[in-house]
């Protein structure tokens, strides 16, 4: 590489050319002649040619350099000329054979720089002479003709005479030039000169640098320049590409497939496809192809230039998708280009620098050497110069893309996965670009976690309104960006609006939207953050909201994507304060705990004292058929229980809420069967609790009230056993039917106290202990919440009511237990009955004793055979009673001992705790092998 | 409102236990002694259900629902001499004119009843007019003396027979050997009323109850009051779930019907378990109990308030816990399925038991919030008790 920078050195001062044309020579080199035709190198953004590249870096590389070593060449230059002046041409020629004879001897030249001297000296000797072609006196004097004339031989004749053809030169370039590389002596002229000067020879002059580096700042500005213009894809069924024409690769174009094919990724129509020279080269002068493929790359930036402004266009016209970040993108991208035509406007004045010093455009020598000068343009330089802008256009472009095909936040996320590259620069590029362009997301943000608005009119937050019509209702049409909260409906509808609803899916989080420098658990906290604040604006009350915002105030801080970590900071900040907010206007505003205890000791039956009340209050009415169940019976006795109970100490917020109802009923029911107590919860409470929870409390109430209904009338049928077996003791042959009553009656209150022991105790204490322990915690938003008291009511349900895991069988246990329920207030009944019966007994009895104590009585009218056919039909009744529950008790246990709940297998433990219930089964089956 | 139990104190012993009785209720309440409600039960509502034994007066005063009757005037005028006098309606106070006592002489307790009948049954439809649902009654008595005895049996058999469907209810201190030649008798003639006319009967023993003041409170030659202390506590605990009202066991005969399957066998006897110095005056502190270790030790033989000889059939019929404090629903659960592993307790063969737990709230009152227990079972060995009354009968 050294030795290649030093022949560019080397080069650059032996023949003091133009920058693009030694960049031309190389060309030239790499090239060859005959590749003009096939020079179209595509323009697509990824694959700028690799050979260009490397001539830039290296013309790049021998500019500076040549610059350097031009100041001193000069200065040396003058020197060798006093010397040289001085000196006698012996002694010259003394020195130049020494120095031949060492570059001919050594591949290496190890100290270049008197060489170099030299050889510039003679560079400069050379050219006057070339040009003059009168060999004047000094070169004479100066060089030794048999040396110089031996190393010059080759190539001055050809370069100095115009009129030699073009066939040899052409075979010299074609052997020399691929093969001859280390030949340096092929470079004592350069063969772009040689080119030129034989293009000129040819009278085909060079297309005058001048207008083409115009045309190309045109280009670069998007515009069609006069010789050079921009190839418009044309409608697909003009398109040249797929005529032969076009196959033949008449004209510059890009990227065609190489049987001519039209490439695969179809552009539409009017898109910038390459350019057109349309230069009349031969009146104008002749265009080589390497400045042909410099045009094109240069007019790639053109073409990107075009597309961004094109796109900057519409956003500022809006006749693009809209939305914030697009137009955020758009400033930005303004921004950038105006930083382009800043550029573009340097250069210009650069290319009237040029222009003007120049004596004249008819001479293109004249105009190609300014520039090596250091001032004016060249196509080189106008290469060099937009590299780096040329960078940033073409990501610009892709950022262009990713706009069009995305929005909102996905292109913020598009972006992101940009900023992940290993060039530092693209990686700068795309902070900035992704800096700017998320300052619209940032300003969303900032809106939703500070003050739970969602601010998005072109829907690019991943937070986005709802747009199912059933939630929205007529509050807030879905196209109506604007956030107009809650409050229409809630009001007017009274209640009827769920806020667990509106919690649930006013908002929803759309994952595609979720920015890529935000994780999606990230995003969540997000969300449910704006969510919690939201709530507390629109469904809370004002005040509420402005403590938030006091609080709040604290937090907030301007979010910016360079920031991440104190993006994450204050998020988290949000995130926390608005949770904890939402979850103290909960518990201490609306007291959900207070509501939560209240259903539990109402609907739950905890409040014994209420319980009973409300029991004996109701238990005359519940007792008739529905039909005459009255609300407003029912609601008085509602008020009686609670005046009587402990419940009047309750708040009356909470009482006012209870209600007493009848449930849709079915001919033949009675008033137990379609009893049912009620708590009312209106929004915001009904975030909670809301109308799916509240069935679920609904259906509780109706198994532990049945419960309770009849553990009542298990111990009202204890009183009358045990009363009415001390009153019947005197009575013959009924011992043993009291007696059997009472073994039945206790294994009943057994189970029924067992029962509600294990619904109580292991059930809802234990599920209203973990529940409490939650809320103690005031951990997590409201979702955390809403989900602590689904657990807890689902717990209580599934294990209260017995149910199973197989769905046909949920309720398996349940329709036991409620057949044992029912055998038990058969049985009451039927004791009911063996009590009555008793006391006609006794009453006969005692009339029989009067008799014989000599009293009068009416005689009696009961056949005593037809009152034991009733006893006999009592005991029946009692004994099938007693043995079907005993079958249901049974069975229950057996069930209930393998179900897949570990609390329910409690139960059969509770009911079998010392064994009764698996010894009387082994009895049976005993019995039944037997 | 509703549920009411009175409470109907005879004789020395009976009052004694009364006084300590109401002492403690005042103080789980927050009923001062002259039956304001002390600040703090007024400031938060309670939850409890002090209409139970207690109905207010027309200046908001509480007033037990209690009936103190004995023929000699020394307790109840000790009981008008300490702070508590206010307390009490004078009404229902009824000492004998004469204020001669019955003479540990079950004849003179049931006579002098029968003289006083009037008296008294106005005393009782007083009481009970007062209350919108009675439940029931409560007496307090021993059996071993005379006013305790015999006015408590003649009492029993009339109010069996005027309040056919209430609940009667006792708290009966059982004698233990001593000289006096009639305490036998005594026992034995009241022993027959209890049998009859009480649906349950809650045996205290003076013998175990000197035994779990020696024993658990280390405490030698206890006196009365500490004994009487032991047994209001265990008056009060086993009332817990009457007074403060939960989902279950809110009503007595709740509590009786499954307690006593069949109305012959209604002795029951109580365990109580830690005592400690919050429950009675100089008692050594315990360290700090579990739910489990409560109900183990209500289990033990030695912790039962009556001195039963068992033997090893002998096996529980029901058997109920109160616990009180803070509880863990999670550990009840547990130690119930400890104690059936290790079978620390016997059950009857021929029907379905077990234990039923009751948890209670603990008492804002009192300080502390130690886990403490009641048992009131249904123990076949209480056989050996009764024994023992006829034993003690024939042997003097």
């Amino acid at each position: 590489m050294i030795e290649v920078c030093e022949r560019q050195v080397f080069h650059s001062i032996l023949s003091s050319r133009s920058m693009s044309e030694i960049w031309e020579s190389e060309q030239v080199l790499n090239h060859g002649f005959y590749s003009r035709i096939s020079s179209t190198t595509p323009l697509s953004p990824s694959a700028l040619p690799d050979i260009a590249r490397r001539m830039l870096l290296l013309s790049e590389a021998s500019s500076t350099s040549a610059g350097k070593t031009d100041g001193r060449a000069s200065s040396r230059q003058s020197m060798s000329r006093i010397k040289s002046e001085k000196e006698s041409g012996n002694d010259r020629a003394m020195r130049f054979g020494g120095i031949w004879s060492k570059l001919e001897r050594g591949k290496t030249l190890a100290s270049p720089l008197p060489h170099l001297q030299f050889l510039m000296a003679l560079s400069s000797l050379d050219e006057k002479t070339a040009t003059t072609s009168s060999s004047s006196k000094s070169i004479s004097n100066m060089m030794p003709p048999p040396v110089p004339t031996a190393v010059f031989s080759s190539t001055l004749p050809a370069a100095a005479s115009a009129s030699s053809s073009r066939r040899p030169l052409q075979e010299t370039a074609q052997t020399n030039l691929p093969t001859g590389t280390d030949d340096w002596r092929g470079k004592g002229k350069s063969k772009a000169d040689m080119l030129r000067a034989w293009r000129t020879a040819q009278s085909r002059p060079p297309f005058p640098d001048q207008l083409l580096l115009r045309d190309t700042l045109y280009l670069l500005q998007g515009i069609d320049g006069r010789y050079v213009r921009f190839a418009v894809r044309p409608p697909a069924e003009q398109n040249p590409y797929l005529t032969e024409k076009g196959k033949a690769g008449d004209g510059i174009g890009f990227g065609l497939g190489r049987d001519g094919a039209v490439p695969a990724h179809e552009g539409q129509e009017g898109d910038v496809v390459g350019i057109d020279i349309v230069a009349d080269e031969a009146k104008d002068g002749y265009i080589a192809t390497p400045t042909r493929s410099v045009l094109v790359q240069l007019s790639e930036m053109g073409m990107l230039y075009k597309r961004v402004t094109e796109f900057v266009q519409s956003g500022q016209a809006g006749t693009g998708k809209g939305g914030m970040t697009e137009q955020s993108l758009c400033h930005f991208l303004h921004h950038e280009l105006s930083e382009y035509h800043r550029l573009l406007a340097v250069l210009e004045s650069q290319l009237s620098l040029t222009a003007s010093p120049g004596d004249g455009q008819s001479d293109p020598t004249a105009v190609a050497d300014k520039p090596a000068e250091g001032a004016g343009l060249t196509l080189m330089r106008l290469g060099l110069w937009t590299e780096e802008i040329k960078m940033k256009m073409r990501m610009m472009d892709m950022v262009v893309d990713d706009a069009k095909a995305t929005h909102g936040g996905a292109l913020v996320s598009r972006i992101h996965s940009h900023t992940d590259h290993g060039d530092p620069f693209v990686r700068h590029f795309m902070n900035q670009v992704l800096g700017e362009v998320s300052k619209p997301f940032f300003g969303t943000l900032q809106k939703w976690i500070f003050a739970g608005e969602l601010h998005d009119p072109f829907q690019e937050f991943f937070v986005q309104l709802n747009s199912d019509t059933s939630i929205q209702g007529g509050r807030a049409s879905p196209d109506e960006a604007a956030d107009i909260g809650f409050e229409g409906g809630m009001d007017a509808a009274g209640g009827v609006d769920e806020a667990h609803k509106v919690w649930e899916k006013k908002y929803v989080f759309v994952k595609g939207m979720v920015p890529g420098f935000v994780s999606e658990d990230f995003g969540k906290k997000i969300f449910s953050t704006g969510r919690s604040l939201n709530f507390i604006r629109y469904s809370c009350r004002d005040t509420d909201w402005i403590e938030t915002q006091a609080k709040l105030a604290n937090a907030g801080r301007a979010l910016k994507y360079t920031d991440l970590g104190g993006l994450e900071r204050s998020i988290d900040d949000a995130y926390s304060i608005a949770s904890q907010r939402l979850l103290e206007v909960f518990f201490d505003k609306f007291v959900l705990l207070d509501h939560l205890r209240a259903l539990k000791s109402y609907l739950m039956l905890g409040a014994g004292d209420f319980t009973e009340l409300l029991m004996d209050a109701l238990a005359p009415r519940l007792s008739k058929p529905a039909i005459s169940l009255y609300r407003h019976q029912l609601t008085s006795d509602l008020e009686t229980a609670i005046r009587g109970s402990n419940a009047q100490y309750d708040s009356p917020d909470i009482l006012r809420r209870l209600d007493a109802r009848v449930l849709e009923y079915s001919h033949g029911e009675v008033g137990w069967d379609c009893f049912a107590l009620e708590y009312k919860v209106e929004a915001p409470l009904n975030a909670v609790l809301d109308t799916k929870a509240m069935v679920e409390y609904g259906r509780l109430f109706h198994h532990l009230w049945r419960l309770k209904r009849v553990e009542t009338a298990l111990t009202q049928g204890w009183m009358r056993v045990t009363s009415g077996s001390r009153l019947f003791e005197r009575l013959p042959n009924l011992t043993n039917d009291w007696h059997h009553c009472r073994i039945v009656q206790a294994e009943m209150v057994h189970f029924l106290r067992q029962l509600q022991a294990f619904c109580q105790l292991e059930v809802i204490e234990c599920s209203w202990q973990s529940l409490v322990d939650f809320t103690d915690k005031r951990e997590g938003d409201l979702d955390a919440l809403i989900a602590a008291h689904r657990t807890y009511l689902d717990r209580v349900v599934r294990k209260v009511l017995l149910l199973g895991s197989k769905r046909d069988k949920e309720e398996i246990l349940l329709d036991l237990v409620r057949d044992a329920l029912d055998f038990v207030l058969q049985f009451r009944d039927a004791t009911n009955e063996l009590y009555a019966w008793s006391l006609a007994e006794a009453t006969r009895l005692d009339r029989e004793r009067d008799e014989e104590r000599g009293l009068y009585t009416t005689p009696t009218m009961d056949d005593p055979a037809k009152s034991l056919e009733q006893l006999r039909a009592v005991r029946e009744r009692i004994r099938t009673c007693s043995i079907n529950f005993q079958d249901r008790v049974v069975s229950i246990c057996h069930l209930a001992g393998s179900h897949q709940d570990l609390d329910v297998r409690f139960l059969a433990i509770r009911i079998a705790f010392n064994g009764h219930y698996a010894l009387r089964k082994s009895k049976t089956s005993k019995s039944n092998r037997g | 409102m509703g549920r009411e139990i009175i409470s109907i104190q005879a004789g020395q012993a009976g009052n004694q236990v009364g006084a300590q009785f109401w002492q403690k209720l005042c103080a789980e309440h927050g009923i001062s002694p002259s039956g304001d409600l002390e600040d703090w039960a007024q400031e938060t509502p309670q939850g409890d259900r002090k209409d139970v034994f207690f109905y207010q007066a027309d200046d908001e005063h509480y007033i037990p629902r209690a009936i103190l009757i004995d023929l000699e005037p020394r307790v109840i005028n000790n009981i008008l001499a300490s702070p508590f006098r206010s307390l009490y309606n004078p009404e229902n106070i009824y000492v004998s004119k004469d204020g001669g006592g019955a003479g540990n002489n079950w004849a003179q307790g049931y006579s002098a009843g029968e003289r006083v009948y009037d008296e008294l049954m106005e005393m009782l439809d007083r009481e009970a007019d007062g209350s919108d649902s009675l439940e029931g009654f409560m007496l307090l008595h021993s059996i071993a003396g005379g006013t305790g005895s015999g006015l408590g049996s003649f009492l029993l058999e009339r109010l069996s027979d005027r309040f056919p469907k209430k609940l009667i209810q006792t708290y009966s201190v059982f004698p233990e050997a001593s000289d006096v030649v009639v305490q036998p008798y005594n026992s034995l003639l009241a022993m027959k009323r209890l049998v009859n006319n009480a649906d349950s009967v809650v045996v205290l023993d003076n013998a175990a109850l000197t035994r779990i003041a020696a024993d658990r409170l280390n405490v030698q030659d206890p006196s009365f009051v500490q004994t009487n202390q032991l047994v209001s506590t265990v008056m009060a605990a086993s009332t817990t779930t009457l007074r403060y009202p939960s989902y279950m066991n809110n009503d007595l005969v709740g509590i009786i019907a499954s307690l006593i399957p069949t109305p012959r066998c209604h002795f029951l006897m109580t365990s109580y378990t830690p005592f400690t110095g919050d429950e009675i005056d100089k008692a050594k502190s315990i360290r700090k109990t579990t739910t489990l270790d409560v109900m183990r030790r209500l289990l033990q033989p030695k912790n039962r308030m009556v001195s039963t000889t068992s033997t090893k059939s002998s096996c529980y019929i029901s058997c109920l816990n109160i616990i009180s404090g803070d509880v863990d629903p999670t550990d009840v659960h547990k130690s119930l399925l400890r104690i059936r592993e290790r079978q620390l307790a016997n059950f009857i063969p021929w029907g379905p038991a077990s234990i039923q737990v009751a948890l209670t709230k603990r008492k804002v009152g009192v300080q502390g919030n130690r886990v403490s227990g009641v048992m009131m079972a249904n123990h076949t060995s209480i056989a050996s008790v009764c024994l023992f009354v006829l034993y003690l009968e024939y042997s003097s």
